[in-house]
């Protein structure tokens, strides 16, 4: 029989098992990681990310974009796939589970080596005006979704995963909020999916509405960039109604990338607060698990804030990235294996009604906004 | 009821995170953090990056 944590305990450091029980799930997870992606200081050339590259050179360019950007591939998504595949067609050996446990370590690993990657002062050159639209419109939707979530009755985690995910504008963000919100793998997964498909379809469509409106290519990045979010969805969008709107895109997206974090912290607040307040609410499950307010999460805030005074410059913030990228590869290979498909499935299509419906209102929302402001020749960038 | 995908024989969880093991978990993987970040601004002000 198993002896409990606390009974073998001896330091902190107990929580990294002995080598001999961790080493199967880690080599697991490295393996994976190491052919997913092309990481820092491995010369591999088979991965995942480079099968795809040279697809994409097959394909060619969609709207001046890889189809498999489009598609979402990147450090995260690509050995989760690969994790995904290996665990439900060969499942996962016992001895391989308490390397894989490492997740828990390499998730606040991440989130706080990911403070530097959000420095606001990169936005500021897109102006006061925009800032503040972008930021309205985030925490409108996050509510917006809190709210329809709860009224759709689904899960506080799954839908709280949802609204930060989307309001942020960058499904990775499932992965940041999954042990804040304490959220389980299948909700995670089920959110990412309801994201991508949204931002897939809207990318599409969206150049639609601004010629049938006839937007100015600088509006149409604004509606592009923070209506979609996802990088590579955002881009097609925006290259997909002219080249001008594309690059106008990529000057704006500075601002959505700095206010991320505001984003996913409000979401988090919101449900630890609630869950502060009502403990005993059989319906209340997300952060309640927190017994106070995580470690992990005041540290990224300490280090969020240090960074805004330009502590980490290039290319320190460049080798902490590509630390990062090492960091989720190996945590989002745990999280596929440890994912059979119905534990995804379970969680239904409420999330896909709820993203699309807060996703139309956001894109309505700034359309008006949009409007509104060439109407007024009110100057937003 | 255990979960095979997760569960293994002795009845380990390796998706479960409660406790003292998460705290010391949390632990482990601020203080790592936090020396990666230290170690890349010290290597750039030093001009070893």
């Amino acid at each position: 029989m198993n002896t409990s944590y606390e009974e073998r305990r001896r330091s902190f450091l107990s929580c990294l098992y002995s080598t001999q029980e961790a080493l199967p799930g880690l080599l697991a997870m490295f393996f994976i990681a190491l052919f997913s992606n092309n990481l820092a200081g491995s010369p591999n050339p088979l991965t995942l990310e480079n099968l795809f590259a040279w697809l994409d050179g097959v394909v060619g360019p969609v709207n001046h974009q890889p189809l498999f950007q489009i598609l979402n591939s990147n450090f995260v998504w690509n050995p989760f796939l690969m994790g995904l595949i290996i665990g439900n067609v060969f499942g996962v050996p016992d001895c391989w589970k308490r390397g894989l446990s490492y997740i828990h370590i390499l998730m606040p690993l991440g989130i706080i080596m990911l403070a530097p990657h959000f420095v606001f002062s990169h936005a500021e050159k897109a102006g006061l005006p925009l800032i503040l639209l972008a930021f309205a419109v985030m925490i409108i939707t996050a509510t917006l979704t809190l709210v329809l979530g709860r009224l759709l009755s689904m899960d506080d985690r799954h839908y709280s995963t949802i609204a930060g995910a989307l309001s942020t504008g960058d499904p990775h963000v499932v992965a940041i909020l999954m042990p804040m919100l304490k959220s389980r793998g299948g909700q995670v997964i089920n959110a990412l999916g309801c994201i991508l498909l949204f931002g897939l379809v809207a990318s599409f469509l969206l150049p639609l509405l601004g010629h049938a409106l006839n937007m100015d290519d600088e509006a149409f990045a604004v509606l592009s960039v923070f209506g979609i979010g996802n990088t590579g969805q955002m881009f097609n969008a925006a290259f997909g109604y002219s080249y001008e709107a594309g690059h106008w895109a990529h000057y704006v997206e500075a601002v959505r990338n700095a206010l991320m974090p505001a984003g996913f912290l409000f979401v988090f607040l919101v449900m630890f607060i609630r869950a502060r307040i009502r403990p005993h609410d059989e319906h209340v499950h997300a952060t309640l698990a927190h017994k106070r307010f995580p470690l992990f999460v005041a540290v990224f805030i300490i280090v969020w804030i240090a960074v805004q005074f330009h502590v980490v410059k290039e290319p320190a913030h460049l080798a902490v990235f590509e630390l990062v990228k090492w960091d989720f590869s190996l945590a989002a290979a745990a999280l596929g294996l440890s994912l059979p498909l119905r534990e995804i499935a379970q969680w239904g299509l409420k999330g896909v009604v709820l993203t699309f419906a807060s996703g139309i209102f956001r894109i309505a929302l700034l359309t008006l906004c949009l409007l509104a402001a060439a109407h007024f020749k009110f100057p937003l960038i | 009821m255990q979960h095979s995908h997760t569960t293994d024989e002795d009845g380990f969880n390796f998706m479960d995170n409660t406790g003292q093991e998460e705290h010391d978990r949390d632990m482990v993987g601020i203080i790592l953090a936090v020396a990666f970040i230290v170690l890349a601004v010290l290597f750039q002000r030093t001009g070893l990056l």
